[in-house]
């Protein structure tokens, strides 16, 4: 046999390709390869992506990066998923029932890049750019707690419906590993107010551990929730479960660190830090290529992993190289890169659809795939949004985007039953949730009333107002937005997936097929929107103040019609809703529809996507019912690693990215151990 | 005798209630009141015009606040039909936003330039700083914003927190 060309080749440039490429670049002479899809970081990059948001008239997590936003994804070399192709505006009216879209799909598949079959729309987003999501991730780097990790066991016993699963490891497993994670990012938190806070639902450090840098500072947006709310208990159906207002672990500097800046507060997390005081993954990829053992290559796009048969290994990968010069897009012919070993880290839907676009040579199945569990299981936190006016001045849209979450309510008896979820407390007033200050404001200058905020007129009519009214009016509505986000636990579900379907022939511009998606929330994870709209609705009762929330059943589509709004289900439970005490069903404290009207009884929720891509290639026990083992080392291709959040067998309520670096040095350390043994 | 752009400045004070010294000061190196006027000639090269005409006229009558009389629908005024009316609010728009909102559609928008963006001046009204851009430095966030409403506006009569 020849020698392979290089010890590892990564595929993906991403956290948890340069997690593993700068681990294993510290082994002396090892040679890797990292083939990244996406264009590489040149020295000014973050100027160019600062200018394109700055100049992009919408403002979404996508915004800095390539390619633009509504290009066609039939002609990009890496296109990706964006929020802008799940806007309303490319829905066609009577979607649902009779997708309209030519095969089927609920977007315009001249806009958005995923195929999306339903019956929800898949919401989440990622990019395909050297440094990966980390780019426009918020930074939030909450550990697992323990039942996280054994929810089968604590919560499904007798309960053969129970949608839930454990995983191969426990917390414990991880504590070196979070550590490790941690030190890399760089999270600024403190271990004896994260314990003191959520020690009694199953957070664990190892004895002596405290976080790389001290915590950050609370809003006055986050003071003023936690002066109602810290302490209190008696939240509907929840117990006796007190809560509080806890400072949220963040990969964001509150020192000088790792040769980067601290926070300057410029509330741009998402899409994008201008100083780098929150970590992306370009650090690492630098740190690993200053060994000089590792290689990028740039618009390198693989499109096949080569392996004879399940039980044999993987011998090689088929990529090719695009370049695009002054609009025309080529590609180079076919590359074969051969390694000891190999490690996708393409995120939840490149993975699996590199893998299941991977024929085996035998014709038996495709790489990786013998449990046929490669693209199930697709998870994300559908979010739900609660936004309403401070009864004072909070004076958010300022520092970073949150500082803080009520983390109390993430473990219970209650998660027998339906969805837990933490909160998110936001720092941007209702920037995500009613898109401001572009809203409001042009509700106050043009006389409308989108926000629900301009009916102060003669008998609630919209007012038009100007100068020091106009002033005065949107000073005080921007000092008092805020909003709480809820991080639904999706369970998972095998028929909810990444897949891919050839006889469609919709390709990307490098002429590969395109995901199709089929994304459903079950019953359990509804449940988990009732109870966030119920426990909203205490906490602004608390406050005395009016709940903005819109949940939109209808909205406009393509053409200005109106459509069934993709994004909104029916309540799960309207009859929880009838017990409530008439407190908590004053048209006050309520959701609202599209038209801003209380919903007492709520026809249904609104949900967005939260960023968290997850579950497609999930660790496990057995490899009957998993792909990967608790290393991510694949159950049928010995020398196949397959890293990042798709491994998680379920989503818990944390943001993902801590707990998928930690496993991403776990399967750094397999790596290791596995070339050293000369496996 | 004042200039189109003395017109131009004056008139977008009264909308925005700005000071105009907060966005069009002495010293202007990014000069924005200019690049805001030849855009707004360029989209609209007839209406734009009649507006300035229609307001210094309305100004030389010692008709202060006619135009936003009009355009809040308090008192409508012959010289400032429907069609100035959504121009000027598409003015106080781009000031506020910085962007071009399309008077005759106003879903049609475009964001005028980096420095547009970064000085809307609802960064301002909210006592903050364009999402991307912060002046200030570690913390400012956990304390109440040291400049009041009427510093960050110019505006004596603006005190924050109406309700």
């Amino acid at each position: 046999m020849s020698t392979p060309d290089y010890d590892i080749i990564i595929v993906g440039a991403g956290v948890s390709g340069s997690v593993i490429a700068k681990e294993l670049a510290a082994l002396k002479n090892t040679r890797i390869l990292v083939l990244e899809s996406g264009p590489a970081t040149p020295p000014t990059e973050r100027q160019e992506y600062m200018s394109a948001f700055f100049k992009n008239s919408v403002k979404t997590p996508e915004s800095p990066y390539p390619p633009a936003l509504f290009s066609n994804p039939a002609q990009e070399p890496t296109p990706r998923a964006t929020v802008s192709d799940t806007f309303s505006s490319n829905v066609s009216a009577g979607w649902k029932g009779k997708l309209s879209y030519p095969s089927g799909f609920i977007f315009d598949p001249e806009v958005s890049y995923l195929l999306q079959k339903g019956p929800q729309p898949f919401l989440s987003t990622y990019e395909r750019v050297a440094g990966g999501t980390t780019w426009h991730w918020l930074g939030t780097s909450l550990r697992f707690l323990k039942n996280d990790f054994r929810m089968a066991d604590a919560y499904g016993a007798g309960n053969p419906d129970f949608p839930m699963k454990n995983w191969p490891l426990q917390d414990h497993d991880l504590f070196d590993a979070y550590g490790r994670a941690e030190a890399e990012i760089g999270v600024s938190a403190d271990a004896e107010v994260q314990e003191a806070d959520l020690g009694g639902i199953g957070l664990e450090f190892s004895s002596g551990y405290n976080y790389p840098m001290p915590e950050l500072p609370l809003s006055v947006v986050d003071q003023t929730v936690g002066d109602f709310v810290n302490g209190t208990k008696g939240y509907f159906g929840f117990d006796d479960q007190p809560i509080t207002v806890t400072p949220t672990p963040a990969g964001r500097n509150s020192q000088p660190y790792a040769q980067r800046r601290v926070c300057a507060g410029n509330t741009n997390c998402i899409p994008i830090c201008p100083i780098q005081a929150k970590y992306d993954a370009t650090v690492t990829m630098s740190h690993a290529q200053s060994t000089g053992n590792v290689t990028v290559l740039a618009q390198s796009v693989v499109k096949r992993v080569i392996a004879k048969s399940y039980g044999a290994p993987v011998t090689g990968v088929e990529y090719v190289t695009w370049a695009d010069k002054d609009g025309t897009l080529t590609q180079s012919d076919v590359k074969t890169a051969t390694a000891r070993i190999y490690v996708i880290a393409a995120h939840a839907i490149e993975t699996p659809k590199l893998l299941l676009l991977s024929d085996l040579e035998d014709g038996s199945g495709t790489v990786a795939n013998s449990s046929d569990q490669v693209g199930r299981n697709l998870m994300d936190h559908p979010l739900y949004l609660s936004w309403s006016l401070m009864n004072k001045q909070i004076f958010g849209f300022r520092g970073p985007l949150t500082t803080a979450g009520i983390e109390s309510l993430r473990d219970g008896p209650f998660r027998a039953d339906r969805a837990a979820w933490r909160v998110e407390i936001g720092n941007e007033g209702w920037n995500f949730s009613n898109g401001d200050p572009w809203t409001t404001t042009n509700d106050f200058i043009s006389g409308t009333n989108i926000s629900g905020l301009n009916n102060q007129g003669p008998d609630g009519a919209a007012q038009i107002l100007t100068g020091t009214d106009l002033v005065k009016t949107l000073n005080d509505a921007f000092t008092r937005q805020w909003r709480m986000g809820f991080l639904v636990e999706q369970s998972p579900d095998p028929d909810s997936r990444v897949r891919i379907d050839r006889s469609l022939n919709i390709t990307d511009g490098l002429g590969i097929p395109r995901p199709v998606i089929d994304y459903r929330l079950s019953e359990y994870t509804r449940r988990g929107f009732a109870y966030a709209e119920i426990f909203s609705r205490q906490v602004y009762h608390r406050m005395g103040v009016t709940n903005y929330t819109r949940n939109a059943q209808i909205v406009p589509g393509k053409y200005n019609q109106d459509v069934d709004n993709p994004n909104w289900f029916p309540n799960p439970d309207t009859e929880v809703f009838k017990q409530l005490p008439p407190e908590l069903l004053d048209p006050k404290v309520c959701a609202r529809d599209a038209h801003s009207v209380a919903q007492p009884v709520p026809v249904g929720f609104q949900y967005y996507g939260a960023g968290h891509l997850v579950g497609t290639y999930c660790m496990g026990d057995i490899r009957t019912t998993s792909v990967v083992n608790e290393k991510s080392r694949s159950w049928d291709h010995h020398n196949l690693f397959l890293v990042g959040d798709g491994v998680f067998p379920t989503i818990t309520t944390a943001n993902p990215t801590l707990t998928l670096t930690a496993l991403a040095f776990v399967a750094a350390d397999a790596i290791k151990a596995q070339l050293l043994a000369g496996e | 005798m004042s200039t189109q752009m003395d017109v131009f400045v004056q008139m977008s004070a009264e909308l925005t209630g700005f000071d105009a010294s907060m966005f069009a000061p002495s010293v202007d190196p990014a000069n924005l009141k200019k690049v805001y006027f030849d855009f707004i000639l360029d989209k609209e090269p007839e209406s734009f015009p009649e507006l300035l005409n229609a307001y210094a006229a309305a100004q030389a009558a010692g008709g202060s606040g006619v135009l936003s009389a009009a355009v809040t629908g308090a008192t409508p005024a012959p010289a400032f039909p429907p069609e100035l009316v959504r121009l000027a609010m598409s003015v106080n728009k781009l000031w506020y936003l910085g962007s071009w909102y399309n008077p005759q559609n106003t879903n049609d928008q475009q964001v005028v330039s980096e420095q547009s963006y970064i000085r809307g001046l609802a960064w301002q009204v909210m006592q903050s700083h364009a999402m991307g851009n912060s002046p200030f430095t570690f913390g400012y966030w956990a304390k109440d914003p040291a400049a009041s409403l009427a510093l960050t506006t110019g505006n004596p009569a603006a005190d924050g927190g109406a309700g």
